[in-house]
């Protein structure tokens, strides 16, 4: 009796769910006039990631700053769905219009995360607007670490394969190619741990439970300035121009022995088939914000990060060529997971 | 004797006016979000983050940190009343508090919850002032080896956690971690039943699934019934805990906030696993284990208090060494950046304004949190007297936004339904939903590091037997699961034979 009660109400409520289920996907999709002069209306910049992190505070940045210059007629409207290393987000951005009132942020997660095979759609499916900021790589370790300089830590990597511990973040993220790329260029082969945040990385390396950690300038600057961890050298091509007290005597890898330089990037990106209008507007305020002391001093220097502005297709040729060279990599590290 | 000029600079900064005000702003818009389901600590503090902008940097974190407080606090209101867990550190607290708001001691429970986050908060934050850098040191010695041990312990606890079946409750034990191995393989990063949904690469959503089966479950079971039929008693009895309940709750404060804040303060556990962790020990240390789920007020304060021992001790990591140790402390540490500052290991020598005034400020939160939520039951229980068919459309309008709300995703609010009728079988056949969600919560820690741990040792498992702290955790592991069986063998009992646990949840 109980049984029959529980299966008859059961079925009741899957019908229910059905019904709720067929008109929520009833809703219209609602266009803009057009005429208007672009933007007549807030846009909503999406913001693929949780709120807080580094993407969260260059949208907010961008969002204060515009505001305060006036290049920005009306604040932006900000949405953060994060989930899925950004693809849940750039998903939905890129299911709205690309009349140019959404956008979200390209970055090379998409790249990293597409040849990882966990995206839905191809890495440039996007009308790219402009390229901002790059960051670094650093190798750390802890101050008390026999490794002196990057060297040691190449000559002790070599001499066993697998057994130096470097921590870095993720497992299907940029962090895992990077270290591939560093190994190809130094001929090692570390034993990566891949944790879930820079937080987690920091305290492996200061627990001592990894030997050398792969972190963005920004995340390992306070530890250095404290004295507990020493950078064995940094991704760039010339040395960083931050606090010289800290960045000044670090060795590019290059510098170091180490034959590659690489970099992280964040920048704007809309729904693929934007006009050409909005895109432009969007690209000339963003320039306008981008070249602003404000835009320096709330964010690049703040969060140790390089200003760079490239735009439109000049982007888009950039990430296909990044695209390119990160898959190269990825077939010889047996990393990669796209058919 | 620098540490009493510390608090008195603390103090001194704290008690600023305009210090007072956003404190107490903070930890009223806290305790808001906190009551609104969904909305927890992580998604309260980056909504008002913006806010802040152009505050001074003190003020700003004094309020954000309010609100931090608060949100645990704010958790506990509708775990009790309506058995919505306001955010996932309060699951523990629906458990028996929701059971005592059915005998008509809501108001017991409310004031116990009360007054233990303000005991465990305000212990915390003594601890965070004088014993913040040996913590600190000891969240460092924890590597992935000894995360497993700790999570292993956890899930040892399953057993007491089980109710009235065993079978059941390991049963539910294996179904939660088997949800959680949903999404992105923790070491290989290949999806795993996610049916190539982008939605689900990050898991199924924990407090879906809790307010699911609890909420959902609840009010499906109760529409069973007439519904002029009132699901709660007329009388609601006394508003404040009594005599015996001091009693009984008077050890369970101190062994909970010991456990909060030292598991508050390792990164990557937290409030939630604290709260879980607090209650089995509870449970484990009761004289009348079988009350536990049936509405024992030991398992209410052991579950508030552990949960705001946490918001202490999470910040130690943040503030001694520049590490964030978790979610909402991360946004924090984003927030610090945006206000100029730099958390690290220098801030407390560079900043000791900062950082005094701010943990002073936590203390004066939890005075002002204790004077604004011990009033607010007589208000809070007229929810009670609301009758069902009112409350029942807003207590789902408001789970539905709650859930839609954690990642902005429909998908969360499908698994919220669909967990909504398993709730309700599970409710019906007798299966306890608490050894799912600890489950749920503890699996996929657990695999994580189990994974890692292995990749460090290059795949031997004398790693887990090398070092101490995972000795110490192996050895309680061994007798937290034995014990039942020695006391067996040694009293020589039948009685004893028979697992003690023996009560619902």
């Amino acid at each position: 009796m109980k049984k029959r009660l529980a299966v008859r109400n059961v079925v009741c409520m899957v019908l229910l769910l059905g019904a709720i289920s067929l008109l929520s996907h009833a809703t219209a999709l609602t266009g803009y006039a057009a005429g208007a002069k672009f933007p007549a209306k807030p846009i909503l910049f999406v913001v693929p990631y949780a709120p807080g992190g580094g993407t969260d505070i260059m949208v907010r940045v961008i969002d204060k700053v515009g505001t305060q210059l006036k290049v920005l007629p009306q604040p932006l409207v900000i949405e953060n769905k994060s989930g899925g290393s950004g693809v849940v987000g750039k998903s939905y951005a890129k299911g709205k219009p690309a009349d140019g009132y959404t956008i979200t942020c390209a970055d090379d997660s998409s790249t990293v995360v597409d040849l990882f095979g966990n995206s839905p759609w191809p890495y440039n499916d996007f009308t790219y607007i402009a390229k901002l900021n790059r960051d670094y790589q650093m190798i750390v370790v802890r101050m008390d670490s026999p490794f002196k300089a990057l060297k040691d830590l190449v000559t002790a990597a070599k001499a066993k394969a697998n057994t130096v511990k470097v921590a870095g973040t993720g497992v299907s993220q940029i962090d895992v190619l990077h270290i591939a790329m560093f190994e190809k260029a130094a001929g090692v082969k570390f034993n990566y741990i891949g944790f879930d945040s820079g937080g987690q990385v920091m305290t492996n390396l200061l627990g001592g439970h990894v030997e050398a950690a792969i972190a963005n300038p920004g995340e390992a600057y306070e530890q250095i300035r404290a004295g507990k961890v020493r950078s064995l050298g940094v991704s760039s091509e010339k040395r960083l121009g931050f606090d010289s007290a800290v960045f000044k005597d670090i060795p590019t890898w290059k510098e170091a022995g180490v034959n590659v330089s690489l970099s992280q990037w964040r920048g704007v990106a809309g729904p693929k088939g934007m006009a050409k209008e909005p895109q432009d507007w969007l690209i000339n305020a963003l320039k306008k914000i981008t070249d602003s002391k404000e835009w320096k001093e709330q964010y690049l220097d703040k969060f140790l990060q390089v200003g760079v502005f490239v735009t439109g297709d000049d982007m888009k040729k950039e990430a296909e060529e990044e695209y390119a060279a990160y898959k190269t990599i990825m077939e010889g590290a047996g990393l990669l997971k796209k058919k | 004797m620098d540490i009493i000029q510390n608090v008195i600079l603390g103090f001194s900064i704290a008690l600023q006016p305009i210090n007072l005000l956003y404190c107490f702003i903070g930890v009223l818009a806290g305790t808001l979000i906190g009551v609104l389901p969904g909305i927890g600590p992580v998604t309260g503090v980056a909504i008002l983050i913006p806010i802040t902008f152009g505050m001074d940097s003190i003020t700003a974190t004094i309020m954000l940190a309010g609100i931090y407080c608060g949100a645990m606090y704010g958790g506990s209101t509708t775990s009790i009343l309506i058995n919505v867990p306001g955010e996932s550190a309060s699951v523990m607290t629906a458990v028996d508090g929701y059971q005592m708001a059915r005998q008509g001691r809501a108001g017991a429970a409310l004031g116990m919850s009360a007054i233990g986050s303000f005991l465990g908060g305000t212990l915390s934050v003594i601890g965070l002032m004088l014993i913040a850098p040996p913590i600190a040191k000891l969240a460092l010695s924890f590597g992935p080896p000894e995360y497993f041990a700790l999570m292993l312990l956890g899930l040892a606890t399953l057993t007491r956690l089980a109710g009235k079946s065993l079978y059941k409750g390991l049963g539910m034990g294996f179904l939660g971690m088997l949800i959680g191995t949903v999404g992105l393989d923790p070491v290989a990063g290949v999806q795993r039943f996610t049916f190539g949904r982008p939605d689900l690469l990050d898991g199924i959503g924990f407090v879906s699934v809790a307010m699911g089966l609890f909420a959902l479950g609840e009010i499906l079971i109760n529409l069973e019934g007439s519904l002029k039929k009132s699901v709660y008693s007329e009388q609601i009895g006394s508003l404040l805990p009594t005599k015996s309940d001091w009693l009984a709750c008077r050890w369970t404060i101190v062994r909970s906030t010991i456990i909060g804040f030292l598991i508050g303060s390792l990164p990557g556990a937290g409030a939630t696993v604290s709260a879980f962790m607090a209650y089995a020990a509870e449970k484990k240390a009761s004289k009348t284990p079988e009350r536990f789920g049936n509405g024992a007020i030991e398992g209410v304060c052991a579950a508030e208090t552990a949960n705001n021992a946490a918001t202490g001790g999470a910040l130690v990591p943040l503030l001694t060494l520049g590490i964030p140790s978790s979610a909402t402390v991360a946004i924090l540490m984003g927030a610090l950046m945006m206000y100029g500052l730099r958390p690290g290991p220098l801030l407390l020598t560079e900043r000791p304004d900062f950082f005094w005034g701010v943990v002073t400020s936590m203390y004066i939160g939890n005075v002002l949190l204790l004077i604004l939520n011990l009033p607010m039951i007589g208000v809070w229980i007229k929810i009670l007297k609301v009758p069902y068919p009112v409350l029942i459309p807003i207590i789902l309008l408001f789970i539905s936004l709650g859930a839609y709300t954690v990642g902005g995703s429909y998908v969360d609010l499908w698994i919220m339904f669909v967990f909504g009728i398993v709730g309700y079988l599970m409710r019906k056949f007798d299966y306890p939903a608490a050894p799912l969600l600890l489950a749920l919560v503890l699996g996929p820690i657990m695999e994580k590091n189990l994974k890692l741990a292995l990749k460090m040792s290059q795949g031997s498992l004398v790693i887990f037997f090398e070092r101490p702290i995972t000795i110490i955790l192996i050895a309680l592991i061994a007798v937290s699961l034995l014990w039942p069986l020695m006391v067996a063998r040694f009293s020589k009992g039948k009685k004893a034979l028979e697992l003690p646990v023996v009560d619902e949840m």
